[in-house]
């Protein structure tokens, strides 16, 4: 597991997607926990790691996106350095 | 006579019975539609009259919405026993443009709904739509609730309203819309993501709005519950614009 961190780029991408401090993220936020990660800013943060991570999220990742580390195992699996 | 239309010096109200409410609710149910009045007086009447017409074709519970700016015809609801039990917003958005980005990947497709699609589609509409007029009357049973929305998307499919949003060959949701082509307008009825795919509705409802603009509709309009802010800070993204906040009521006969 990953240690938050402001060096963590998953970190920093849910972070500034949702609009929240790096210090709120880590692996165990799920979406819908909080107000800011609904269905509406997931679409953004799919986005936003694609252009971090030069990857393409296909639609059963999106689907299956549904925690911070969850994301984090998505990347990996598209060969990201996550 | 299944409506009513009254129209006086003072005053105008129309009414309707609702013979699909009345199909799960198992009693006859009626909606006044329209109301205007320029004095309590002429609104108390009319809604004297409205009751005695419902009472004449056996309505138990009688139900409308009025402009919460309204304080006169709000008053003389109250007057009249009546009680306000939901609200909803009426929003609408002119043009197609400026729709919120989606990966084209995240995009589902719409198809028009057939028959076999009616018995997901009312599944999910019984699953996993929670907010309308009927689910948030605390005197209606939920189930009762539930099933009248089930029903409505059959309607909707029988009618040749309903679309079945697909993606990957999976049905994640649907879309139904009444359109005004003559005024290149549309309502949209009833939209939904099922709930294993909520986070695909932002996909699900910019599809079913470039799927407007594609057919020459420049200007939508819906109906939302007031207390569903999942789906109202979804249309706030949509840049859909909040028109006027419409106070539900109702009386049991």
């Amino acid at each position: 597991m990953n240690t938050p961190s402001s060096e963590d780029q998953v970190i920093a991408v849910f972070a500034r997607t949702l609009g929240i401090d790096a210090g709120e993220v880590s692996d165990e936020l799920r979406y819908n926990a909080i107000p800011q990660w609904d269905s509406i800013a997931h679409m953004s943060v799919v986005a936003a790691l694609e252009d971090a991570f030069g990857i393409m999220i296909d639609m059963d990742d999106v689907i299956d996106m549904s925690s911070v580390g969850k994301a984090r195992e998505i990347l990996r699996k598209h060969g990201a350095a996550a | 006579m299944t409506e009513l239309a009254l129209d006086t010096a003072s005053g105008r109200l129309s009414a309707r019975l609702t013979p699909w409410d009345e199909r799960v609710l198992g009693f006859a149910t009626a909606e006044i539609t329209g109301i205007e009045a320029s004095s309590s007086v002429a609104a108390l009447d009319l809604l004297l009259q409205v009751e005695d017409w419902a009472s004449a074709h056996r309505v138990r519970y009688l139900f409308g919405r009025v402009d919460a700016r309204h304080r006169l015809l709000r008053a003389a609801l109250l007057h009249a026993d009546f009680q306000f039990v939901e609200t909803s917003l009426a929003i609408s958005r002119s043009g197609m443009g400026g729709l919120p980005l989606v990966p084209r990947g995240m995009l589902p497709t719409l198809r028009p709904a057939a028959a076999a699609d009616i018995p997901l589609l009312r599944q999910i509409a019984d699953d996993d739509f929670t907010h309308g007029r009927f689910l948030e009357d605390p005197a209606i049973d939920e189930a009762h609730a539930r099933l009248r929305t089930a029903n409505w998307i059959e309607d909707l499919v029988n009618a040749g309203l309903a679309h079945v949003a697909e993606s990957r060959s999976r049905v994640i949701g649907f879309h139904a819309e009444l359109l005004h082509p003559s005024e290149q307008r549309a309502e949209l009825l009833l939209t939904g993501a099922a709930a294993p795919y909520a986070m695909l509705a932002m996909p699900l409802w910019v599809i079913a709005l470039e799927s407007l603009a594609a057919r020459d509709i420049r200007r939508c309009t819906t109906l939302v519950s007031a207390a569903n802010t999942g789906i109202l800070n979804l249309y706030a993204r949509l840049g859909f614009q909040f028109n006027s906040t419409l106070a539900g009521f109702r009386k049991f006969l």
